[in-house]
């Protein structure tokens, strides 16, 4: 029996000769010569797709967040001016050259009154508990900030 | 030397991270027979196992940012090529691979007994049927058996490749060894049977 199959079967599991030979019978189909030609030529294909779709989503991204802010700013104009920003535009359009007038608005007041709670002062054992509790919060952070850089060193080392 | 090699793969891949994509047809020229025994072992098809070997390297350049160095480039995309392959032939079942071996009988089994699977090594009738056995055996069990016993790779690398761990690797080779032996010898006795029967209506 040669070493490497007396290590093995005293690690418990024998390399049966049997076995080996049976499976070294199964015939395995030839790989085409252009393989890796093909293989790179269909990897080529994959990244520029794969970098077209993702310029494609960072324009999706760009115009939903242009779209968004124009939403909430076209809200603001009207909830100010209570004329719609596209009405606006076509004042604009037609008014005379040179006339880019906005409508005379006020800025609303936000006079919201807040409610008077008197809360209990605390004891010193909710207190210490409090102080426990954020000194662990704390604690958490610099670890995950800690974690963080550490990662973020090891992926640059390793690149 | 291995280490040396392992280096200069190391450094290739960094090439290649850093935008040197052409570089990597050398990795695929390199571990491409590989790869593609495994799979071809596998999934048993060999118009689909050159594809599926195709599949692996794309998800090979795909991941290589998150390849570590930790173990070998082979046995880390043989383990890409074992899970890809695996799910191909869970996807396309379309063989019986049913090995109609009872559970009662595999535990029944005294090890001493499968033991005398050895002895066929040198009759040629046992192991042809020991090789129609082995196409019989599960997906996973002949991935095990390409690993284990053609590509002659150890129990860990096995483990690491498979994703199971040492003992489990340990357990799966006992009990593929145990049915390979019942499977080999239900056909050898069936066929003795019917030749002995055949045997008799002529002499009859």
């Amino acid at each position: 029996m040669e070493p490497k199959q007396q290590m093995e079967r005293m690690n418990g599991i024998p390399r049966s000769e049997a076995i080996r030979r049976a499976a070294g019978q199964i015939p395995t189909p030839p790989l085409a010569d252009d393989f890796t030609a093909r293989t790179m030529a269909r990897l080529h294909c994959a990244e520029r797709r794969r970098r077209r779709l993702g310029r494609l989503l960072m324009v999706a991204y760009g115009f939903l967040g242009v779209a968004a802010l124009g939403a909430v700013s076209g809200w603001g104009y009207m909830q100010m001016t209570g004329q719609s920003p596209i009405g606006q535009l076509a004042a604009w359009w037609r008014a005379p050259k040179g006339d880019w007038s906005l409508p005379e608005f006020e800025i609303p007041k936000f006079d919201l009154p807040m409610p008077q709670v008197e809360l209990p002062a605390p004891t010193p054992e909710a207190a210490a508990q409090w102080e426990l509790v954020v000194f662990l919060a704390l604690a958490g952070l610099v670890l995950l900030v800690a974690d963080l850089l550490i990662r973020r060193r090891m992926a640059s080392q390793r690149k | 030397m291995q280490i040396e090699g392992q280096e200069m793969e190391q450094a290739l891949i960094r090439r290649i991270l850093r935008g040197e994509s052409n570089l990597y047809a050398q990795l695929v020229d390199r571990y491409a027979r590989m790869v593609h025994t495994l799979v071809a072992r596998v999934i048993d098809c060999p118009e689909e196992a050159e594809e599926v070997t195709q599949d692996v390297f794309l998800k090979a350049f795909r991941q290589l940012g998150g390849f570590s160095g930790r173990s070998s480039f082979q046995t880390w995309i043989y383990r890409i090529a074992c899970n890809t392959a695996l799910s191909h032939a869970r996807r396309t079942r379309r063989r019986n691979t049913l090995s109609g071996v009872d559970e009662r009988r595999l535990a029944l089994l005294p090890d001493e007994e499968a033991e005398r699977l050895e002895t066929w090594a040198a009759h040629e009738r046992q192991l042809e049927a020991l090789t129609r056995a082995i196409a019989r055996l599960e997906a996973e069990e002949r991935a095990l058996v390409t690993l284990f016993y053609y590509e002659e790779c150890p129990v860990s690398e096995c483990a690491a490749i498979t994703g199971l761990t040492e003992g489990n690797v340990k357990v799966r080779l006992h009990r593929i060894r145990k049915k390979l032996y019942l499977l080999v010898k239900d056909e050898t006795d069936g066929t003795e049977a019917t030749d002995g029967t055949n045997e008799r209506n002529t002499t009859e």
